[in-house]
């Protein structure tokens, strides 16, 4: 625990860089890594899904649809990296509110992926 | 007429060392009205004045001993200090408390939108976990927008007021409500 202190002590808020995290922060990033993973694993899901079934419809997958589909699955991923980098500079409970603004906002993403899907 | 302390009887070699006093510490009399003294005949920042002493006491009243110039400093940082507390409490302006007002309007309006989404949801009639992870979408989405309005606040709040706008405005640009405006 000792050396925990040390490097959350060491970490200035102001100072650029990952480097910065600590032992705590990257904690937290690693607990919203899983929270985010459900997203991830809905938009997966739903590419496996949509894929076997416009193969077994015998229809090829356009391009908009893989579009609309792969946007789908990566949205969680750029939203976290996203998220990752705006709260280095921040104290812990800066990251975890920027975590928690991103896990919803991928919901928001989400849908509106699903209506601009189910409109085309 | 020599110098005082030099007739003192008790005067230690370098007593009168300006740095020996520490800041803020009772110093002895002597020293108290030469602090006092070089304070109101130095009136600037740092004084520099040329050595034209009348008599040695008044000269060395005069010179910008290191306790002087520690004390000015210490007066600059807190004047600085002052200034940024100042500044970083001071009310918003009158512009940026309508822009403001006008962004909350629209993240109020967003969240309307959503909930609204919400309720227009008609469920099937199997429910599986499809269904559920939908709902939980959902209420996520309906979440998203007070929640961001909030944290921009929140951790901008020590910022410039330019960050506070850039994300308020990247959130309105993130945050519409498509699944409300096309009837869904």
């Amino acid at each position: 625990m000792g050396s925990t202190t040390t490097t959350s002590t060491s970490a200035a808020p102001a100072k650029r860089g990952f480097r910065t995290f600590g032992a705590s922060g990257w904690a937290v990033a690693v607990i919203f890594a899983f929270l985010f993973a459900y997203h991830l694993w809905g938009g997966i899901a739903n590419l496996i899904g949509v894929v076997s079934t416009f193969s077994s419809f015998g229809v090829a997958v356009t391009a908009e649809v893989w579009a609309l589909v792969i946007a789908y699955a990566v949205a969680p991923v750029v939203v976290y990296a996203a998220a990752l980098l705006i709260g280095r500079t921040l104290p812990n409970f800066g990251r975890v509110v920027v975590f928690v603004v991103g896990f919803a906002v991928v919901s928001v993403i989400s849908l509106d992926i699903l209506v601009v899907a189910s409109a085309s | 007429m020599s110098d005082r302390r030099d007739d003192d009887a008790l005067a230690w070699a370098g007593d009168d060392d300006p740095t020996l006093a520490p800041v803020g510490s009772a110093v002895e009399g002597d020293e108290i009205e030469e602090i006092d003294d070089a304070s109101v005949d130095e009136p600037g920042p740092a004084p520099v004045r040329t050595a034209a002493p009348t008599s040695a006491g008044a000269g060395r009243a005069a010179q910008p001993t290191v306790l002087d110039e520690a004390e000015d400093a210490e007066d600059r940082a807190a004047e600085r200090e002052l200034a940024e507390a100042e500044a970083a409490t001071k009310q918003l302006s009158s512009a940026a408390l309508i822009g403001m007002g006008i962004l909350g309007g629209v993240y109020l309006l967003y969240t309307i939108g959503w909930v609204v989404s919400f309720t227009r949801y008609q469920a099937p009639l199997t429910v599986d976990f499809s269904v559920v992870s939908y709902r939980i979408t959902q209420t996520l989405a309906i979440a998203a927008t007070p929640l961001w309005f909030v944290a921009t606040l929140l951790i901008t709040q020590r910022r410039d007021i330019r960050f506070r706008f850039l994300w308020l405005v990247l959130g309105v640009l993130v945050l519409v409500p498509w699944p409300f405006l096309m009837g869904v």
